[in-house]
């Protein structure tokens, strides 16, 4: 277990606790505490991964979230997870990851072959070489996506629960490094609701890796110890909501921000339970953005080998997790602040052979403490190119004189290249809120802008360095925050920190070091090590005539990937601003879009999956559906029964058995899905005069009346039967997927419209049941359990209601009839359908009462010519499409009716609903045929079209098929042979007839 | 004759695999269905001053005025559902002759009186993780202290319109729709298990 690269104490790991993973197939051993990275760089690992495009060695860089290499697919099965950074990767017992994009492994990687031609892949040149011949596109493209990528897509479904939840705060802190902990306490403290969550395992950020040699005091206590009471008080405070593991990717409008929590990704499968990850859906009233920043790299030659890694990761490998990351170091740096990492190697008992800093005469209270440890510092120098086949052994330095490099090369010796070239803000959130940062130009880095919503940023994310600002900082952003929510924020002195960053002096922006032979012939000098984008490639857009960043990101692949540029970007963007000659400020950045980190799909579905991806509504009738052994269907969200098969029936057979009951003897149907609308009212005659296409106002109270509306356009929309309950009170059904649509349409026009009528309308689709009973026999089978209602044809009239009690309940029955039978529809409250349904269908046994289902219920009425919104019609038909022509009022105004003026909606030859009768009788057309003409058999195509079957089915009243179609001026053709081409080669010829097939006069309904 | 019409409630199916008596507390999370309430739209009021009396006369309480609170009287409930509109929630088989009495008071007024009973149930929450339960999928700040007792809401919970109502002691009303109430019950199962949901009877 013990290593070479293990320091003997210090660091956050706990020693006592050993763990044991498995990376590219090899056991190795951590401790808890540790990062999948700092556990493999303890075990001597320092290869992780082969790059994007060239498959080059690489190696850890950073310590967090802005590492691009050490990219791994974590375990497998149900529980892979692809692209997991290693360096966020909390290290558990039995851990199994191995790298992506190189096969076998990193260390022998077949495609590595790729590197001996890198010189002949300059940007774009996937789409530059095989983008031609176009037709084989698609073959290339299959090799190429094969040979890159990163992580593989889970083949099996996510053994893991996910969540969501919503919150609001009055002050959100997003990051808990020293900035964000001043805030959350100044904010805390006002009592105001605060929620602060950071991205890492602990809170503390930059504080989790100091040194143990420069190490400050806050407010008079060494920083650990002033962190852990931090941390104290905060957990203490009721009004404070701690979110560790958790990364605040998304700043929307309205200051509503988004969270992944990730829940048990730290734990060992087997200890998993419950959610695995959160999403936190925030409204905060304020913001505080404490992000922090990201140390940039260097770009030099051959800048990518594993042991060159930020200054930063390595104070943190070295601090926090106790990594010997080498023997010998070299430091690379335009700053001051690699300074303090090469104080922390020192300390850590590895030789730092030599700072090399482009600043020609560097100076300073820091630079004096590595002086006086002995290590030489090279001023006015830079490191142009680096040696090592899998891992760094040497650096060559150069002196630089202006942008010239002078003087002779000089070789040191190392396995760790810490590099610094600055650092930039994590504007991320700040930009997603819509501002837009600007160029420090005295910085050299992005800082925030001119805030457009709720937030302040403090820190490092704005720009602030030293410890004591981002403190005082982060105390006034959520002091602020508070205030501004409405609380009393006492003014807190933030803690005074002691001897933590001496005055730093400037920063010499160094965004490209010079190439000996120049940028395009010496060695690769990489700027997005994830994308293998070098200087050259950005340059070669630059002379191709890129302009714009954006053009330049697409056309290299610049910042793209899992990482989205954190570290290369910036880079970049200054390298083009060079070769194009301008500012950095008028080259701009591009554009920051949420997410800040990948998340993942099955956070985002939560629990919308599975059996609660979609409600399922139900009736009151379900279960005796379900234990009938029914077949549902879905229509919109309702399941509804679509046949009841008998043992070893067909659909076709128990279709065909559930018509001929309806049309012989009696059938029972549950109607309860349609949409009922109870409307009262004084002028609800004048409403339905104005959503509907016919009169009435004369209908007469206990009448029913079947009515259609058209939307603006003058198209069908819903279609339904209207009862007129009382003097001022109708119940209007709508069609099963059209209800919740018409009640809101109505409730629009109402409101908007006419405010001046008196109407409400009150949904009842849910309080009634309803039991439509069809057929010749149907009136014997309800007059068995209604005593107090005449049911004689002369009492109880065809399109008429009546009161009374169905098997004792209270209930309005219908003889209202979808089929063209006798019926009869009884609704009673809900609560009580069961009982009633019972009692019929007791009624019933002796005429052999059928239920049936949508199935039957779509042959019946097509029979009878009767439409199905949605299904005949398609938002482009108008009622005299459909031959309805009688059921529109010229007397009255009504929503639709001007556009039925239209000529367009006037002309004559229109496609019309029309009956077809296929010439063999035997033959169902497949609904959705198209129609062309029968003298076009013969024709070349394109043929003309003429329209297409909407409805068609056996009809077993009739013995033979029929169908409902829409034809161009259908009904002046009729009488005349069709030809329905299909794609498997038939050729079906169908006769135009009238769409009543059965009893035209209607004699059976009004039986 | 109506005594012998059997009744049965949305979550019939559900209440029967009940535990049976759970206590709500920290690590359980107890969902009852309260069936057979009655259940009375009530819209009317606008530009009209009688209305109110009206309605205070016969109910012998008066319907809330601000938005979104209730006003309870002995076992009756009125929830404001909009500047016209409230539901009125009295005990199984009191509806039916609060509604005659209302139809008839307001017979002259612009009014509505519907009942919707059989369309609606109510569950009601117990436990210490109700609010938190429900911020899962509720956008609303069920943690904000203003919305207490006297307070309702409508609003969703994942894909179904539901009506909050915050009780004494932790708990919460939830009124649904009964096509929805499954679907409800289910949700609330599965996201409430880390919470010990249970159905109580």
């Amino acid at each position: 277990m013990t290593s070479g690269h293990r320091l003997a104490e210090g660091g956050r790991i706990d020693r006592l606790k050993p763990l044991a993973f498995t990376f590219n197939g090899r056991r190795y051993g951590g401790f808890a505490g540790d990062t999948l990275a700092s556990a493999l760089l303890a075990s001597g690992v320092t290869l992780v991964a082969r790059s994007w495009k060239y498959h080059r060695p690489r190696g850890v860089v950073g310590a967090g979230v802005e590492e691009p290499n050490a990219i791994v697919q974590l375990e497998s099965g149900a529980f892979s997870v692809p692209n997991a950074r290693a360096t966020e990767v909390s290290l558990y017992e039995g851990l199994t990851a191995r790298s992506v994009n190189c096969w076998p492994g990193p260390e022998i990687d077949f495609m590595a072959l790729v590197q001996l031609f890198s010189g002949l892949m300059p940007a774009g040149f996937y789409y530059k070489t095989f983008m031609w011949p176009r037709r084989l596109w698609k073959k290339y493209e299959h090799y190429i996506r094969k040979a890159s990528g990163l992580g593989e897509a889970p083949a099996v479904a996510d053994a893991s629960t996910y969540d969501k939840m919503n919150a609001y705060c009055d002050v959100l802190v997003a990051g808990a490094g020293p900035a964000g902990l001043a805030a959350a306490l100044a904010a805390g403290r006002s009592g105001a609701r605060v929620i602060v969550a950071d991205e890492q395992a602990e809170f503390g950020g930059s504080l989790l890796s100091l040194g143990s040699a420069p190490l400050p005091r806050i407010g008079g206590r060494a920083a650990g110890h002033w962190l852990d009471a931090a941390l104290r008080e905060l957990r203490a405070m009721p009004n404070v909501r701690m979110l560790p593991r958790s990364t605040v990717f998304g700043y929307h409008d309205a200051n509503y921000l988004t969270i992944a929590e990730r829940r048990h990704d730290h734990l060992p499968l087997g200890e998993r339970a419950g959610c695995r990850e959160r999403i936190w859906r925030v409204r905060a009233r304020r913001v505080v953005l404490a992000t922090g920043a990201i140390e940039r790299p260097l770009v030099f030659g051959n800048n990518d080998r594993p042991g060159i890694m930020l200054a930063s990761a390595a104070s943190t490998y070295v601090n926090r997790y106790g990594v010997r990351l080498a023997s010998r170091a070299v430091v690379f740096t335009n700053n001051d602040s690699a300074y303090g990492s090469a104080l922390d190697l020192y300390h850590a008992g590895i030789e730092v052979a030599a700072i090399v800093d482009s600043r020609r005469s560097p100076g300073g209270e820091v630079v004096q403490k590595v002086r006086d440890a002995s290590i030489e510092i090279i001023g006015g120098s830079v490191v142009v190119d680096t040696r090592g086949r899998r891992h760094l052994s040497a650096v060559r330095v150069v002196q630089m004189d202006g942008e010239r490099l002078t003087g002779r090369p000089r070789h040191i010796e190392c396995g760790l290249l810490a590099m610094s070239g600055g650092w930039s803000p994590v504007v991320h959130l700040h930009a997603q809120s819509g501002a837009r940062p600007r160029f420090d130009v005295a910085r050299a880095c992005f800082v925030p802008g001119e805030a457009i919503q709720g937030e302040r940023s403090a820190g490092a994310c704005n720009g602030t360095f030293d410890l004591e600002s981002c403190m005082g900082e982060g105390a006034a952003a959520g002091a602020q925050a508070a205030a501004l929510s409405g609380f009393v924020a006492r003014a807190t002195k933030p803690p005074a920190v002691e001897a933590s960053a001496p005055k730093a002096q400037p920063l010499q922006p160094l965004w490209l070091v010079p190439s000996p032979r120049g940028v395009s012939r010496g060695p690769r000098q990489f700027v997005d090590f994830q994308n293998d984008v070098s200087a050259s490639d950005i340059a070669l857009a630059a002379r191709e005539g890129y302009r714009s960043i954006e053009h330049v990101k697409r056309y290299t692949a610049l910042g793209f990937g899992t990482d989205q540029g954190k570290l290369g970007n910036i880079n970049g963007m200054a390298i083009l601003a060079r070769e194009l000659g301008q500012e950095i400020s008028a080259t701009g950045t591009t554009t920051f879009r949420p997410n800040y980190t990948p998340v993942t799909f099955g956070a985002i579905a939560g629990r919308d999956v599975g059996e609660l991806f979609e409600p399922v509504r139900t009736t009151a009738l379900h279960a005796w559906h379900e234990e009938r052994g029914a077949v549902f269907e879905n229509v919109g969200q309702w399941k509804r029964p679509r046949y009841f098969p008998r043992d070893g029936e067909s659909m076709h057979e128990a279709v065909r058995r559930e018509c001929l009951a309806a049309r012989n003897g009696v059938a029972i149907m549950d109607a309860s899905t349609l949409g009922k609308i109870d409307i009262q009212g004084p002028d609800a005659a004048t409403f339905l005069d104005l959503v509907y296409t016919n009169a009435w106002r004369k209908l007469a109270a206990g009448r029913c009346r079947y009515g259609i509306m058209l939307d603006e356009n003058g198209m069908v929309m819903d279609d339904g039967v209207t009862t007129r309950l009382a003097e001022n009170r109708y119940l209007m059904t709508t069609t099963t997927g059209g209800a919740a649509r018409v009640l809101a349409w109505m409730e629009r026009w109402l409101q908007t419209e006419w405010p001046n009528l008196k109407v409400y309308n009150t949904s009842v689709t849910d309080h009634y049941a309803t039991a439509a009973i069809v057929g010749p026999r149907s009136r014997e089978v309800l007059s068995a359990v209604c005593s107090d209602i005449d049911l004689s044809a002369a009492a109880f009239p065809f399109m008429s209601c009546r009161q009374g009690a169905v098997a004792g309940a209270a209930a309005r029955v219908m003889r209202i009839s979808f089929s063209g039978e006798l019926a009869y529809e009884v609704n009673v409250p809900a609560n009580e359908a069961r009982h009633v349904w019972d009692a019929l269908l007791a009624a019933g046994a002796a005429n052999g009462i059928t239920p049936y289902g949508t199935e039957a219920m779509h042959v019946l009425r097509a029979e009878k010519g009767y439409i199905i919104v949605g299904q005949d019609t398609d938002g482009s038909v108008t009622p005299a499409d459909l031959g309805m022509e009688w059921l529109v009022s010229k007397d009255k105004d009504f929503i639709g009716r001007r556009s039925l003026l239209r000529p367009d909606t006037a002309r004559d030859d229109r496609k019309q609903l029309v009956g077809l009768l296929s010439e063999d009788p035997s033959v169902v057309i497949p609904e959705g045929s198209q129609l062309v003409d029968d003298a076009s058999a013969s024709a070349s195509a394109p043929v003309p079209m003429l329209g297409h079957v909407t409805s068609s089915y056996e009809s077993p009243a009739l013995g033979r098929s029929i169908a409902l179609a829409l034809v161009k001026a259908g009904r002046r053709r009729t009488g005349e042979m069709l030809l329905a081409p299909l794609r498997d080669g038939r050729r079906i010829r169908a006769r135009i007839v009238s769409p009543v097939f059965l009893d035209p006069e209607g004699t059976r309904q009004n039986a | 004759m109506r005594d012998t019409v059997r009744k049965e409630s949305p979550l019939i199916r559900l209440r029967l695999d009940a535990s049976g008596a759970a206590t709500p507390g920290d690590s359980i999370l107890v969902a009852q269905e309260r069936p057979f309430l009655g259940h009375l739209n009530i819209r009317g009021g606008r530009g009209d001053a009688r209305f109110a009396a009206t309605i205070a006369r016969v109910l012998g309480m008066a319907l809330p005025i601000a938005p979104n609170t209730v006003v309870c009287d002995r076992d009756r409930v009125a929830y404001w559902l909009g500047p016209d509109e409230w539901l009125l929630v009295t005990p199984a088989g009191g509806d039916t002759v609060i509604a005659d009495s209302l139809r008839e008071a307001l017979r002259d007024a612009f009014s509505a009186v519907t009942e919707v009973g059989s369309g609606q149930t109510v569950i009601v929450l117990q436990g210490r993780y109700v609010r938190e339960l429900l911020s899962k999928e509720c956008p609303l700040d069920l943690l904000s202290p203003s919305f207490g007792p006297s307070a309702c809401a409508q609003t969703r919970l994942a894909k179904a319109s539901v009506l909050l109502r915050p009780l004494e002691a932790d708990g919460m009303e939830l009124i649904v729709r009964r096509s929805f109430a499954e679907y409800v019950w289910a949700w609330l199962s599965d996201a409430g298990a880390e919470y010990g949901f249970r159905a109580g009877t």
